[in-house]
């Protein structure tokens, strides 16, 4: 049997921080699934399941991510409930260290 | 209590720059910042391996280590046995490398495997028997597995730290489509590309911290931070020795605050810049023919560091992309990654990025159709990296000073 596909986050949250550029993002979310726990970096693929009165157990796959919707606020996606830590490093672009 | 509005600041602009009136991004330092404090580094630096379930010969069983090569792929011994590639389609199993009597051999889809890890049968036949419906079955089996000797790390903080973590790729590594790693390779831990990852990667499982390399690695490494994930750091620490600089952020008193709250605490490793720049690849528009080797287009920069440098931006090997568009930027999708629906032939395109101790690496594959000619357009891949003096794999502990 081959794998379930990673489901579409059902849950997203906005994390605006006004710096007119993308920043560096790492984060990290706490996970609790059969197959992994603890805490992650994301972005992060894994399996869930969950119990189906008709088919028994039932094997979920699960992602958690993110994207820079525009240079000002992040987009975190996740399954409810799901604690994520954030942290921002300043990232000066073209006309700053970079060559 | 002092107010916000008398807290002294410190700032330090970058050169050509006015520290009293310049943004944020060219400063080099400000106290209203936190800088990075890295406590510690630690990994698992060297993969073993086990051979299991042989009732006989006595001695082939037990921990094997890679010892040089055979026929072009890693060999492996226990001091006793070999396990060898012959070249042609088998792994095989002898008392002498390269030769001797074949006590197990790998199955039949060995030649699709670059490394010997699965099960092996009995290379003569005997101590097989017939059961039910002509099935083969075999008293004396072996099983080649890796075992990386997992790490634990007993946290005594009190909280959980963030932390970045590495792996050390290797000849056996999977899931790029080419054997371009010879062991010296290193990029970023991220189960973003696992798909399946049963906790492999480093992660803290309970309070204390966990390192389990990826499947086909040579190990993996965690550099950790004084920043909490969960938890509360103290609000007090007595500082264990003199002749540091602290430098505090708003009215906490310096040498009493835990470092985490401090901006710059020199008891502690920070990230330390070599150099920034970008690098480019320009992919042409092309039609690549039905079934072809997958293209692979590279651009590196050199920093002959002579060790495995730290590198931004966090990105990994077997990071798949459905298109690139016009231009794609690393650094902006950097929330996105994740592995490829497959490597080579009728697969998607994927990123490497991966450093050692003399380039820094980025890469694009592009992979055929089976069935016709697979077309892409032209695009313009683009990172902007910055290389640390850190180097990945270091081994310290700064806690207890």
């Amino acid at each position: 049997m081959s794998a379930p596909p990673f489901d579409e986050a059902t849950h997203k949250k906005d994390l605006v921080h006004n710096l007119g550029y993308k920043p560096i993002v790492r984060a990290f979310a706490k996970i609790d699934s059969y197959s992994t726990w603890g805490w992650r970096q994301i972005p992060i693929y894994y399996y869930d399941r969950e119990w189906d009165d008709m088919f028994g157990w039932i094997i979920l796959g699960r992602k958690i991510d993110y994207e820079h919707i525009d240079d000002n606020t992040i987009r975190f996606y996740a399954p409810e409930g799901v604690e994520i830590k954030v942290t921002l490093y300043l990232e000066p672009r073209k006309d700053a260290w970079y060559g | 209590m002092l107010g916000m509005a008398n807290k002294p600041i410190t700032k330090v602009a970058r050169a050509n720059h006015d520290a009293r009136y310049t943004s944020d991004v060219n400063l080099s330092f400000s106290s209203e910042w936190k800088t990075p404090k890295i406590f510690k580094q630690t990994g698992v630096a060297q993969p073993s391996f086990t051979l299991g379930y042989v009732t006989s010969p006595a001695g082939v069983s037990g921990d094997y280590y890679i010892d040089g090569e055979e026929n072009g792929k890693r060999a492996y011994t226990n001091g006793e046995y070999w396990i060898w590639w012959d070249g042609v389609d088998r792994w095989k199993l002898t008392n002498t490398k390269g030769s001797g009597t074949v006590i197990f051999y790998h199955p039949e889809d060995a030649f699709q495997q670059n490394t010997p890890y699965g099960y092996y049968l009995v290379g003569t036949g005997v101590g097989s028997f017939s059961g039910w419906y002509g099935a083969t079955y075999y008293t004396n089996m072996a099983y080649f597995s890796r075992n990386n000797g997992n790490l634990t790390w007993n946290n005594p903080l009190g909280y959980i730290p963030s932390f970045l973590a590495f792996r050390k790729l290797s000849p056996d590594t999977p899931d790029v489509g080419y054997n371009v790693f010879t062991g010296e390779e290193y990029t970023y831990s991220l189960t973003a590309t696992k798909t399946d990852p049963f906790n492999e990667g480093v992660t803290f499982l309970t309070d204390d911290l966990t390192i389990i390399p990826f499947e086909g690695d040579d190990g993996a490494y965690a550099l950790l931070f004084l920043d909490p994930l969960e938890g509360t750091p103290p609000t007090e620490y007595q500082l264990k020795n003199g002749a540091v600089y602290l430098l505090g952020d708003g009215d906490v008193e310096v040498r009493e605050a835990f470092p985490y709250d401090n901006s710059m605490d020199s008891r502690f490793d920070s990230f330390k810049i070599f150099k920034t720049g970008t690098l480019e690849l320009s992919l042409p528009a092309e039609t690549i023919a039905t079934s072809a080797e997958s293209k692979v287009y590279t651009a590196t920069v050199e920093h002959n560091l002579g060790y495995p440098p730290v590198f931004l931006p966090e990105a990994t090997v077997g990071w798949g992309i459905s298109t690139f568009g016009d231009e794609y930027i690393i650094n902006d999708n950097l929330g996105s990654i994740r592995s490829p629906y497959g490597i080579g032939v009728d697969g998607e395109p994927h990123i490497d990025v991966y450093v050692d101790s003399g380039n820094l690496y980025l890469k694009v594959t592009r992979p055929s159709y089976s069935f016709m000619g697979r077309e892409y357009t032209a695009s313009k891949v683009i990172m902007y990296y910055t290389i640390f003096y850190n180097e990945i794999g270091e081994e310290f502990d700064f806690l207890d000073i």
